[in-house]
This record gives structure tokens, C-alpha cells and sequence, in this order.
């Protein structure tokens, strides 16, 4: 049993699966912290029931929102050392989190970021391929670091890190504010190949590909 | 002309109540002045409305209908932009304590 990591898991809406999802989690985790984003179904009744330290957001303010309250809130405990950010819908695996876990732990980066594209074991529809390819090229031209893959939900931070996210952007856009993290405050990170199982289910729930207009807009006009 | 006075009073009525509104919020004192100056335009505009015609034809402008079209577009476009930040700046703020207090409800049922 692992007990100085906090598993995040934002869920908005997942029902269907949030259980399932946490009850593999537990098996393996202490702590799993679920923040339930304002859903309009029982997801915090089935993440509470599967075990889940779940906390509820009074209306749905975005991913970026859930995963802050989450952070924040495993922050308190002071036997965590490891954060993981990881998604409700099923489509990470716990085999790629211990791996991650594994590289931290050798203590010479503060994050370690999931990467689709070093190897080519997730299966993507193409059209979504290209948007997070272009997704790359916006970032390395406006944040500047070198990344294969700047939108992967899974990544696994120090205290020193987490002590340090406080996110603005509570829809979608703060994948690339993880990354601006990590710049303003010359982080060590590193991308590791993780696989990306998408199922019905998750590219049912996914966001929509257009979703990067949204995003690149947001991150333009910052209040 | 009874049209003059009735829109000189709304344009000074409408002034005043935004002059008033905005200092409640901190708006910089150069909004405050370039609308008052856009008031004070309004007004004279209504007094003597071959001004905004004169005016149309020296800066190259047809007609004074003209360049009120291209002043109001302007405007529109940056009032628009203010209150796009404003409620992004709202936002925020309302997602700040959705998030805080998630976590102090959660830590007042332990």
C-alpha cells in the first residue's frame, strides 16, 4: 500500500465509471482524493462509497478548478510527498503511475509528465493526433519548453511543485499553465511514454476536438 | 427643439449614473476622462450638429452619419474587450472560493 502519494481524480459527471475507476485505484493507494466538479449525478456518492476522500465543488468550474481544490487539499497532509493528477474516466493505467513514481523517486526531477507520442502505443483518432501536435507547436512557441505531448492529464509532482500551482485557468487551458509552472520556477521535469486506453466511454465524455479553439482564446486573454 | 433637450438630459443623466457606477469598481481615471469627453462630445454634437459634419470632412470622413458609425464601432469594440476582462476577472474570483470552500466543508465534516 502507498501512502505518501495523493491520487487527484477531477470527475465531472462520471457515474458511470467513477467507481470502478477508484475502487482499482484504492487497492494500490492510501490516499485518493476525488473533487467532484459540481456534478449533476451521484459521483460523489460513488466516490465516497468506493473509498474516495471526496470533496464537492458547489458548481461545475472546470477541470483546472477541480484539480486546484484537489492539490490544495492533499497539500494539508503532510505525509504526502507525491501528487498525481489523474483522470476519472479510466483511461490512464496505474502500472504507467508507478512507473512515474518510480522516476521521481529517484529525486532528479520535480515532475514527471505523461507523453502519448514517444512511443506510439495509445491509438488516437488522427484528427485529434494533429490538433495535439499543433497543440505542441503553440506551446514551445509561447511557454518554450520542449514537449511531445503539452494536453496528457497524467503526471505525478513534488510538494516543492505542488507548493507552487495556483491555477487561473479553471476550464481547460491549464494544461499550459502546468508548463508555465514549471518555467517561472526552472523545474526539473521529464516526459515519459505512457499509454492512453481510450474507450467509448471516455471519447463519448472527451473534450470535443474544437475545444482547442476555446483554449488557445483563453489563454490569450487572461484576466 | 424639444429632441435637444430630451437627449442632452438623457446623455447627462447616463453620465452621471456611469461616473457614479464606475467608482465602485477601480476603473483608471482615463476611461472616466474619455468618457466624459465622449459625453461632453454627445452634448455638443446635439447643439450644434453640423460640428460632427465639419468634423467628418476634415479628418476625410463623407459625412457626419459616417463618423459617428466608425466612433460607435470603436466603442462598441472596446467596451466589449472591458467587460470581457471583468468577467474573466469575476470568474476567477468565483472559482477561487467554489474551490476553498469545497475544501473547508470537507474539513468541518471530519
Amino acid at each position: 500500500m502507498i501512502d505518501d502519494t495523493a491520487i487527484i481524480i477531477p470527475a465531472y459527471n462520471e457515474g458511470p465509471v467513477i467507481a470502478g475507476v477508484i475502487k482499482a485505484v484504492k487497492k494500490e493507494f492510501k490516499n485518493v482524493v476525488c473533487v467532484n466538479d459540481g456534478s449533476k449525478d451521484q459521483t460523489a456518492v460513488f466516490a465516497t462509497e468506493a473509498g474516495a476522500d471526496t470533496l464537492s465543488h458547489l458548481t461545475n468550474i472546470g477541470q483546472g478548478g477541480a484539480l486546484e481544490t484537489g492539490i490544495k487539499y492533499a497539500l494539508m497532509n503532510p505525509d504526502i510527498k507525491y501528487f498525481v493528477t489523474f483522470d476519472a474516466d479510466g483511461q490512464h493505467r496505474l502500472e504507467d503511475v508507478k512507473m512515474m513514481l518510480a522516476e521521481i523517486k529517484k529525486g532528479e526531477h520535480d515532475i514527471i509528465i505523461g507523453s502519448r507520442f514517444i512511443t506510439n502505443t495509445t491509438k488516437i483518432p488522427p484528427l485529434k493526433r494533429q490538433v495535439l501536435k499543433l497543440a505542441v507547436l503553440f506551446t514551445k512557441a509561447t511557454v518554450g519548453l520542449k514537449l511531445t505531448d503539452t494536453h496528457n492529464g497524467l503526471r505525478v509532482f513534488n510538494r516543492k511543485f505542488a507548493n507552487e500551482v495556483n491555477l487561473k485557468n479553471f476550464g481547460m487551458a491549464h494544461a499550459s499553465e502546468f508548463l508555465e509552472i514549471i518555467k517561472k520556477n526552472k523545474f526539473m521535469y521529464k516526459e515519459v511514454p505512457i499509454t492512453v486506453e481510450y474507450t467509448e466511454y471516455s471519447k463519448s465524455k472527451g473534450q470535443p476536438i474544437i475545444n482547442a479553439v476555446n483554449i488557445v482564446f483563453d489563454l490569450m486573454f487572461r484576466g | 427643439m424639444l429632441i435637444k433637450l430630451i437627449l442632452i438630459i438623457a446623455l447627462v443623466a447616463l453620465g452621471a449614473y456611469i461616473v457614479r457606477r464606475m467608482g465602485s469598481v477601480h476603473v483608471m481615471a482615463w476611461k472616466r476622462i474619455a468618457f466624459i469627453l465622449f459625453i461632453l462630445f454627445g452634448i455638443v454634437s446635439v447643439i450644434y450638429p453640423t460640428i460632427v459634419d465639419t468634423l467628418a470632412k476634415d479628418i476625410g470622413i463623407g459625412r457626419g452619419a459616417d463618423l459617428l458609425l466608425y466612433a460607435m464601432v470603436v466603442t462598441f469594440l472596446f467596451v466589449t474587450i472591458n467587460f470581457y476582462i471583468k468577467f474573466r476577472k469575476l470568474e476567477l474570483r468565483q472559482n477561487k472560493i467554489i474551490s476553498k470552500m469545497a475544501i473547508v466543508e470537507k474539513e468541518k465534516n471530519k
